[in-house]
């Protein structure tokens, strides 16, 4: 065993074999920590910045809107068209 | 008085400690107000950017194949959601013969598609049906702008180009 500079134990390995609590802490937790925090911040970022979307089951309170390329077919009169199809689907 | 020389009421003059914000009393004792510019966002559940998509596919699905297709975003009632869809179309008139109408109302989770007389001959119910499970596979996910997008083109793929008279 020889005596480091800074009044540490060193093991024959060169490694100080005297690591304090508060080291052993920023090591194996606080770093750990903070990567996670910076993924956390890069994922959540959109989410949090950008307006809440539309999840499903979820209810719809927003005002009805109905969206033309051509406005002037909107609101005519005339007889209506009864020969129809189309289909349907649920979610 | 010279000519030219400003003319200042001095009975009504104002105090400037009175104006709102941004406004002041300039030399010819006239107030000049500045009012802070508000750009207009849209308050709706789309940002600028879906709007834009969900623009640009419905513009595109009409130009290329000379349908009016047109998308409502709403509540189509409880019981008979087809009755109500089949009476959005019915406010079209005459035009509903070239129309293709896409209801969807995402608090029912149904959506609705009705083609017109003529719009049936070019986009048969088995094409529309098609669309429909693609929108509905966007909208399960929450991709309310991706549905419509893609359900648009392809109706408009199956309508093929404007037909030529």
């Amino acid at each position: 065993m020889a005596e480091a500079p800074g009044g540490r134990t060193r093991g024959l390995v060169g490694y100080p074999a005297l690591v304090s609590i508060l080291e052993t802490t920023l090591v194996f937790a606080v770093i750990p920590l903070a990567i996670c925090g910076v993924f956390a911040l890069v994922t959540l970022r959109t989410k949090f910045a950008g307006r809440p979307r539309y999840r499903p089951g979820q209810e719809w309170d927003h005002p009805a809107t109905w969206w033309s390329a051509n406005p002037v077919s909107a609101g005519t009169s005339g007889k209506p068209s009864t020969d129809r199809g189309g289909a349907r689907g649920n979610w | 008085m010279g000519t030219g020389e400003l003319v200042h009421d001095r009975e009504s003059a104002v105090d400037p400690a009175d104006l709102p914000y941004g406004a002041a009393v300039t030399e010819s004792g006239r107030i000049s107000r500045a009012q802070e510019y508000v750009p207009d966002a849209p308050n709706g559940p789309f940002t600028t950017q879906q709007l834009s998509r969900i623009d640009e596919a419905l513009a595109l699905a009409t130009r290329d194949t000379g349908i009016d297709f047109s998308i409502y975003l709403g509540p189509l009632g409880t019981e008979d959601t087809r009755a109500a869809a089949e009476q959005l179309h019915d406010r079209l008139g005459e035009q509903g013969d070239d129309a293709v109408l896409i209801a969807v109302s995402p608090g029912e989770r149904v959506v609705e598609i009705v083609t017109g007389a003529n719009t049936t001959q070019r986009v048969p119910d088995r094409a529309v049906k098609l669309a429909v499970m693609s929108m509905v596979a966007s909208f399960k996910e929450g991709d309310l702008t991706g549905g419509f997008v893609g359900g648009l083109r392809m109706m408009a793929d199956q309508a093929g180009s404007r037909p030529a008279h």
